[in-house]
């Protein structure tokens, strides 16, 4: 008896202990393995677990600037594979992963405490292979995990929810072919999961979602189906509405595709690659919470490399290049932000690469960034937030009946109405009777460096409709630069269409479609660059033929507009004055620390006021906050926060959930920094910028 | 850093002051009763509900000076000697305190689970029996919240005195009132907290002898 209790002690002394002492810490400059998967933790480190080569899972860990990684096995001999490593929604980190064999896989799933796993379930139950799981929280912070199930040659998409323990099958009825399967949450708590399945030939991408009740049957989103759509990947932003990438084959090679959902619908297929190379492994996370950032490899005959862009409002950066290699196979980018640090792993041969930057670092050190960076914001306190230049031609001029008439024009009006409504304004002429928009786009400089009005108003191009030789194309460009050349002076344009006119060009066809042409163009002008539109045309247009029609507001001329015209200009132009962003007041920033009883964190905190010129607050959506070092570059201030006016979710009550403040705890403490803060409305347009406030005085 | 003095910290003093002079007063008439008494029954399990008062600052600024704390306790006398008891003893507690970070007032949560083993001297008289008891405590404890969650251990020392109040003609049943010190240093990220204190509780005794060949 005693000798048998003595093998048995002896047989547990030797099972348990060697699992006490291997997992252990060491520190390696070179990762070894698979499947790297990437979070960045509270403390601003880099985590990722990998498989490693002993048929475990390992984490290795690295701060900013460092170029060894610490390294443990958290899981050992278990022949585990494919892990997935999250924060829930109280940044919690979790891990889920396959382990097993071929014949039976099963999917379990882990809270990483002190980058160690202390214990586990399994989500999967009965004896058949499951495989790809992927995981994501709802609102409430409860899990929610995706896998695949095989069995009888049918390939079965299972989700199951950790808090009810119920599990659905979604891919019915197409069973004969599902893989890698994604889960992702949005801002309405609405369970979404998008897998590659087949009904055809081709591989597909697929999608359910579940809306509190039910899952909806499967619906497909890619259009093509003569190509397979494979690797997708998902992921929602602050905006809290899903996108998804993924590669597909476009008759010649594999690109990166991408779509969101706009709320009622997926918008169109768009891809952000186009070249003879293979653009595969998409991945897909969000700068500062609400910009898309997508990373994705790429091979070209012996040349292999990781790419990233990110879009800012409709417009994606140019290619970044964060990797290449010659003749190694690269692959697999996966990508976690945390604010406006990035940390990307990738496969390189048989080791895990990472990259562990801000994304100023990204942005600075490529030499493929081209694009204008609307990270950042160049302010210019000299300019007159209660000045206004109204540019363009005659018809801003003023000219009445043949005659110049300035004074009688919208200009002298709409400086009386804002006066009334906002105090002390001037609005300045910058009309030009006879000019087209070649010259307009030639004296904008001066006219930018002669002012010092915050605000202009552009209306132009009723005289380039009559000038044959100049399309309406070209009339458009010239008022895309005008419109870049305010913005390059800090100068928020207000963009116009041009009016109707009742000469006898009207009644040939080829100047009415100019006109009708050159305002369409006007009006995407708008919506590309931004800018707010003043739709003058349609004001004119559908003036009311019971106060006289549209022709009642020209005057004898038939081109300019009549007294009422005038006026009728003036109240269009303050209208949208009136729904201006314009920037936040009383802007107040301190050094804080906020504590509980085991973690300090300590930021500046800044507050600020809403413009007293606001008319309505129900159209704007967000501030924006920029910050500047107060020793560096003192005329660029970086993007670093956009903060929601309006909670769109109710379960949360941090600091920088919404409202008029902003806790800022990505800074060096040792340092001083001046911030800037901007209004945004819903339509995406960004006002002028605030005064430049600092943290220099107030500490706590 | 300012320590905000709470409405409870001079009430704390009060009780620690009136727990004194009770304790003083049972204990004078225990001695005047000090002739050789029935036996208490060797095994005690004491369930009792105290107040939980934090030695530390800051936990006081974030959570308030104290609150409820929830205990079970073991005791087992191994040696005896007419009035003259020593028994060993084993403590299990529970606490929990909601409270606000110090700036942003963002709801926090702070769990405690004191374990101890302690020995202790039980003094047998008519009507009480006082006890004074030191020994090792090992504490877990939690922290959560939108900010930052946190979760470890820490070894603690700790003291208290207290008296078990007999029940005449409830032999098996008896009142229990204590009061303990602990001093547990926690640390988490350097940052050093004291997560003992001093508990003050009340509570109910159950009796009874087990393996009496065990007393010494």
């Amino acid at each position: 008896m005693r000798k048998t209790l003595k093998i048995i002690l002896l047989v547990l002394s030797f099972s348990i202990i060697p699992s006490f002492f291997l997992i252990g810490n060491e520190t390696k400059t070179v990762i070894k393995g698979y499947s790297a998967y990437p979070v960045i933790n509270k403390n601003e480190e880099l985590i990722f677990i990998y498989r490693n080569n002993d048929r475990g899972l390992s984490l290795a860990t690295k701060k900013m600037g460092d170029n060894e990684y610490n390294n443990q096995e958290i899981l050992i001999d278990q022949n585990a594979s494919s892990p997935v490593i999250k924060k829930d929604r109280k940044g919690r980190i979790w891990v889920l992963w396959e382990q097993g064999g071929i014949e039976r896989n099963e999917i379990y799933l882990s809270r990483l405490e002190k980058n160690k796993i202390l214990t586990y379930e399994k989500i999967s139950r009965g004896t058949l292979p499951n495989f790809s799981p992927d995981i994501d929280f709802d609102l409430q912070n409860n899990p929610w995990v995706t896998w695949v199930q095989y069995s009888d040659r049918k390939f079965y998409v299972l989700v199951k929810s950790l808090k009810s323990e119920e599990t659905w099958l979604l891919n019915v009825p197409f069973f004969s072919g599902a893989h890698s399967p994604k889960i992702t949450i949005d801002g309405n708590n609405i369970i979404w999961v998008f897998w590659v399945g087949r009904n055809r030939r081709r591989d597909e991408i697929y999608y359910t979602f579940y809306d509190g009740f039910q899952w909806v049957s499967p619906h497909k989103l890619n259009k093509d189906n003569k190509f397979p759509h494979i690797l997708p990947d998902t992921g929602c932003g602050f905006s809290g509405l899903p996108w998804i990438v993924w590669s597909a084959f476009d008759g010649n090679d594999y690109e990166i595709f991408y779509s969101f959902w706009n709320g009622s619908k997926w918008s169109e297929e768009e891809r952000i690659t186009d070249n003879s190379a293979t653009d595969s492994y998409p991945a897909i996370s969000f700068l500062f919470g609400d910009v898309p950032i997508i990373v994705w490899s790429r091979s070209y005959k012996d040349r292999n490399g990781i790419y990233c862009r990110y879009r800012n409002d409709v417009k994606w950066s140019r290619e970044i290049e964060i990797s290449r290699s010659k003749n190694k196979l690269i692959s697999c980018p996966k990508i976690a932000i945390l604010n406006n640090i990035m940390g990307i792993t990738w496969q390189l041969d048989d080791a895990v690469q990472s990259e562990f930057l801000y994304f100023n670092q990204l942005v600075g050190e490529s030499p493929h960034t081209t694009e204008i960076d609307e990270t950042k914001i160049i302010p210019h306190p000299s300019l007159n937030k209660n000045e206004y230049i109204g540019f363009g031609d005659s018809i801003t001029y003023g000219y009445l009946d043949y005659q110049e008439a300035p004074e009688e024009g919208y200009i002298p009006r709409l400086e009386a109405v804002l006066n009334e409504n906002y105090g002390n304004s001037t609005v300045i002429n910058e009309g030009w009777p006879g000019e087209i928009t070649i010259n307009g786009l030639g004296r904008i400089d001066d006219v930018l460096s002669n002012h010092s009005a915050q605000y202009l108003l552009l209306m132009e191009g009723t005289n380039d409709v009559v000038f044959n030789h100049i399309s309406m194309d070209t009339t458009a460009f010239n008022l895309e630069q005008i419109v870049l050349a305010c913005k390059d002076s800090g100068v928020f344009p207000l963009l116009s269409t041009i009016i109707p006119r009742n000469d006898y060009r009207w009644y040939y066809d080829f100047y009415k479609d100019r006109i009708f042409y050159l305002n369409e163009k006007i009006r995407e002008l708008a919506v590309d660059l931004a800018v707010p539109l003043v739709d003058l045309f349609d004001v004119f247009y559908n003036y009311p033929e019971d106060d006289g029609g549209w022709t009642s507001l020209l005057c004898m001329d038939n081109v300019h507009p009549s007294e009422k015209g005038y006026e009728i200009m003036a109240e269009t132009w303050f209208e949208e004055i009136k729904s201006l962003p314009f920037p936040p007041i009383n802007i107040h920033v301190e050094r804080i620390s906020d504590r509980i009883l085991f973690y300090i964190r300590k930021g500046n905190y800044i507050t600020w006021l809403d413009n007293p010129k606001l008319f309505d607050k129900t159209n704007f959506s967000s501030y924006r906050i920029y910050r500047s070092m107060a020793a560096g570059n003192e005329s660029e201030f970086n993007f670093v926060a956009s903060m929601p006016i309006k909670a769109w979710n109710f379960g949360f009550s941090g600091i920088n959930d919404y409202g008029l403040k902003y806790f800022d705890v990505g800074i060096n403490l040792s340092c001083n920094y001046k911030y800037l803060i901007s209004l945004v409305r819903d339509d995406g347009i960004e006002g002028p910028c605030s005064e430049i406030a600092s943290d220099f005085t107030q500490r706590r | 850093m300012q320590v905000i003095l709470r409405k409870g910290d001079s009430k704390i003093i009060k009780i620690k002051c009136i727990f004194v002079v009770f304790a003083l007063v049972l204990l004078a008439v225990g001695n005047i009763e000090a002739y050789p008494q029935e036996q208490i029954e060797n095994t005690m399990v004491a369930l009792s509900l105290g107040d939980y008062f934090s030695a530390s600052d800051i936990f006081k600024q974030i959570y308030g000076s104290g609150g409820s704390i929830y205990s079970l306790d073991i005791s087992r006398i191994i040696l005896r000697r007419e009035n003259h008891n020593v028994a060993l003893s084993l403590g299990i507690g529970f606490f929990s305190r909601t409270g606000v970070s110090t700036f942003f007032e963002e709801e926090t949560k702070f769990y405690l689970v004191p374990s101890s083993i302690s020995g202790k001297y039980l003094f047998n008289t008519k009507y009480v029996i006082p006890f004074v008891e030191l020994g090792l405590g090992f504490y877990s404890y939690r922290e959560e919240s939108n900010i930052h969650d946190t979760s470890g251990s820490t070894f603690a020392w700790r003291m208290g005195c207290g008296t078990y109040i007999k029940i005449p003609k409830l032999k098996f049943l008896k009142l229990i009132v204590y009061l303990k010190k602990a001093r547990a240093i926690a640390v988490e990220d350097k940052i050093e907290i004291d997560v003992g204190g001093l508990e003050l509780g009340i509570g109910f005794v159950i009796g009874f002898n087990l393996f009496n060949q065990i007393v010494f």
